[in-house]
């Protein structure tokens, strides 16, 4: 495991991205508040995901030929590390780019990638995850919704639960069972892509604890599917879900969800010339562990891009990066509160308040904690 | 450097840096054993890797060594070879002949008389032959005898403050350009992450081969639980250790250091408790090797600075900093 992990560096061609992509930033967020900041990627703006696929930053890692920018994992990290980092709205379209393109791409026919990738550079067309049911959380092969095959295509009947921003989003990966029962397991899953707006579709909000009506819940009765709909092979689903896993788990995002509060904090610290030697230690160890995360982060994108799966890593980089971003929440609010004669700053409070309160979903989503760790337990040759 | 050099170092210290050897060392009876490994380990020029060609030596990059200085906190080697070779480096640099012997590098403590100088606890000072101090404005090497070592309380303890008197100086150095400190400090960070992993190793093995109610207990969940989280500490120390070794020369960056020290310190405490917990009874019991690891994992956690010390350092750096989000920070003036 330890000998895939190799101190890795951002190639030049790549970072020198970087000055554009702040600028652009910059300019686009001016008026941006903190708290809209601090949702980090689940703000959702459908306008800024339109102006920066103008850019070309949208689908940067899919081929010219269907849109992209034809830029490699390397490049993509440092778009996405500068959009975290700015605490940009990319909610609309970061599942297309991060996991349902290069779903596409990989185990979609030549139409399906005609079709959708341009759409998807052009922040036309934006994706959710339809993965979890009522009855599968954790145990995902469990999914009941079910495709079942007609002349023309599919039937599709059930539900989805949890897919984030599915009301605003035009189209779903959902994994469903195409044959055998939830008895088979692993057996008899696919995915296919539902557009949202199809007969039989409905779907209905659901609020989040801090108020944002992100999650919702889809039913799908009799839904009429053509033969299209399937993306990659019938019965390997569950294949292709851990593939699409991997890319998930290793980005920046699995670090840097409260690294907008993190910078919002040493801001006030700054400005207030607040320095005494335990604020510095606090400062100094968060900085310290973040700085060998993004390194962990940057080895496994080295990975990738030399076309190597490292699932067990991005797992052990997800566990250990979301257990740094819930820590930053708790140790702010410590620290703020360990000077309980001055009052903060309100943009760095109303951060607070919204991380703190959404902490909890950074090792949920993707996969818990508890079953990271059994993945990572397999890695090490447990099970 | 080329594999040939860390395939040797390897077997060399597989074969001779042995729990039997740290032993014995351990126990004070093992002093013609140790000087016979250290006279192999200086028959095969490793001491001298750092130094430039020029000047006899290999002129081979800190990040070259890394693997060799991994695999001397992998075997708990009991003697300062990872020192020797920079204090052998800064000692040629200066054009002052180096002496026979293990060299440990250490800071003088403001505390104690005008012409004596005092260090704190050094791992290795008691098998050590000579010691590179660093007052702040210079650095003096040193012959160590038994008289100037206060042995570090605790069995089995190779750790020791030192005590000399100034006009015993063997050669004085002008101020490295960083602080010996910082470069012991990585050298810890190093040993830290190179034993961090062979208890990865021996515990993952452990939780494989003991069987309680009936199976392997590396099959509970609880278990696998904890080795994970092992893993992601042992995986996040090596890399900060990886991105504090310069690639050219021997002296580190002092901000990368911290984070390779506070890194590798704060997960010895994790480690080393795991580490036990999966071992049981086993692993408290002298005959078995594991406490060998774990009272390592103790000294070298809080060699030249602990966590806190060095997160302090770090932290001050970061706020002193006009503006800017800490990643442009860790992306300026931390990653490679
Ligand atoms: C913010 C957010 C966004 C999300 N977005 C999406 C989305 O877009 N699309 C989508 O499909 N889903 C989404 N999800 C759902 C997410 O994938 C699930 O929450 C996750 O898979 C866990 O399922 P669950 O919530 O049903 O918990 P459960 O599986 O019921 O788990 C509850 C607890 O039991 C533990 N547990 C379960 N099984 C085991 C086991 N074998 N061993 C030990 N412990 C176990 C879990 O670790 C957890 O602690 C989102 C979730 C969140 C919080």
């Amino acid at each position: 495991m330890f000998d895939s992990l190799k101190l890795t560096k951002i190639p030049e061609a790549d970072e020198s991205l970087r000055p554009a992509v702040k600028a652009f930033l910059a300019e686009q967020l001016a008026g941006l508040s903190a708290e809209r900041r601090a949702r980090s990627w689940m703000g959702h703006d459908p306008e800024f995901s339109r102006a920066l696929a103008q850019k070309g930053w949208v689908g940067v890692t899919l081929p010219r030929d269907y849109g992209g920018a034809a830029l490699g994992y390397f490049a993509r990290f440092v778009i996405v590390e500068e959009l975290l980092i700015s605490g940009a709205p990319v909610a609309a379209h970061w599942i297309s780019e991060r996991q349902s393109g290069p779903l596409i791409l990989h185990y979609g026919t030549e139409v399906q990638r005609q079709y959708y990738l341009p759409r998807i550079c052009r922040g036309e067309a934006f994706f959710c995850i339809g993965m979890s049911e009522p009855d599968s959380g954790s145990d995902l092969a469990s999914v009941k919704t079910r495709a079942t095959r007609t002349d023309k295509g599919w039937t599709l009947n059930g539900a989805k639960l949890w897919s984030s921003y599915s009301t605003k989003a035009t189209h779903m990966i959902a994994l469903v069972r195409t044959s055998g029962a939830a008895g088979d397991r692993h057996e008899g899953l696919s995915q296919v892509i539902i557009d949202l707006k199809l007969p039989g579709v409905t779907t209905r909000p659901i609020s989040d604890l801090s108020g944002d009506p992100h999650f919702s819940e889809v039913h799908f009765a009799n839904v009429e599917l053509g033969e299209d709909a399937l993306v990659g092979k019938e019965g390997d689903g569950w294949n292709q879900v851990r593939a699409e896993l991997a890319f998930e788990r290793s980005g920046p995002e699995r670090l840097y969800s409260s690294v907008v509060l993190f910078d919002l904090w040493l801001r006030y610290l700054r400005g207030a010339g607040i320095n005494d030697d335990a604020t510095a230690a606090l400062v100094g160890s968060m900085t310290s562990r973040l700085a060998a995360l993004r390194s962990l982060s940057i080895s496994i994108t080295g990975q990738l891009v030399r076309g190597e799966r490292p699932e067990t890593l991005a797992a052990l980089l997800k566990d250990i990066g979301t257990e740094f971003e819930q820590a930053v929440p708790a140790l702010v609010a410590d620290h703020l509160a360990s000077r309980p004669d001055e009052v903060a700053d309100p943009d760095l409070l109303a951060a607070l308040a919204y991380v703190a309160a959404m902490n909890p979903a950074f090792s949920l989503r993707g996969g818990t904690r508890e079953i990271l760790r059994g993945m990572i337990a397999r890695g090490l040759g447990l099970r | 450097m080329d594999d040939m050099l860390e395939n040797m170092a390897a077997r060399l210290f597989a074969d001779r840096s042995t729990p039997a050897l740290i032993r014995a060392v351990e126990a004070g009876t093992g002093r013609d054993q140790f000087t016979g490994l250290w006279q192999e380990i200086v028959a095969t020029g490793l001491c001298d890797s750092l130094v430039d060609e020029g000047k006899g030596g290999s002129g081979l990059g800190f990040a070259e060594i890394l693997p060799v200085i991994l695999l001397s906190g992998r075997f708990i080697l009991p003697l300062a070879l990872a020192e020797t070779m920079v204090a052998r480096a800064l000692l040629a640099d200066a054009g002052v002949s180096v002496p026979d012997g293990p060299i440990v590098l250490a800071t003088a403590v403001s505390a104690g008389a005008a012409d004596r100088i005092e260090t704190g606890v050094i791992p290795l000072a008691a098998t050590a032959g000579f010691a590179l101090i660093d007052d702040g404005a210079g650095c003096d090497l040193f012959a160590l005898n038994p008289a100037d070592l206060i042995r570090a309380p605790g069995r089995g303890s190779l750790s020791a403050q030192v005590s000399v008197a100034r006009s015993t100086s063997l050669a004085r150095l002008p101020t490295p350009l960083v602080s010996l400190r910082v470069v012991a400090a990585l050298l810890h960070a190093a040993k830290l992450s190179g034993a961090m992993k062979r208890l990865l190793a021996m515990t993952v093995d452990y939780g494989n081969t003991r069987v309680q109610f009936g199976r392997p207990i590396g099959k509970f969940q609880a278990i696998q639980h904890q080795l994970a989280v092992m893993a992601e500490q042992v995986s996040a120390a090596a890399i900060a250790v990886e991105a504090a070794s310069p690639e050219t020369g021997y002296l580190p960056d002092p901000l990368r250091v911290a984070v390779a020290k506070e890194r590798t310190s704060s997960a010895a405490a994790i480690v080393g408790a795991i580490a036990h917990a999966v071992h049981g009874a086993m692993g408290i019991s002298e005959e078995y090797d594991l406490q060998l690891f774990t009272r390592r994992l103790q000294d070298w956690r809080v060699a030249d600075g602990s966590e806190s010390y060095w997160s302090g350092l770090l932290g001050r750096a970061v706020l002193a900093e006009k503006s800017g989000s800490v990643i442009d920070f860790i992306r300026t003036r931390l990653a490679t």
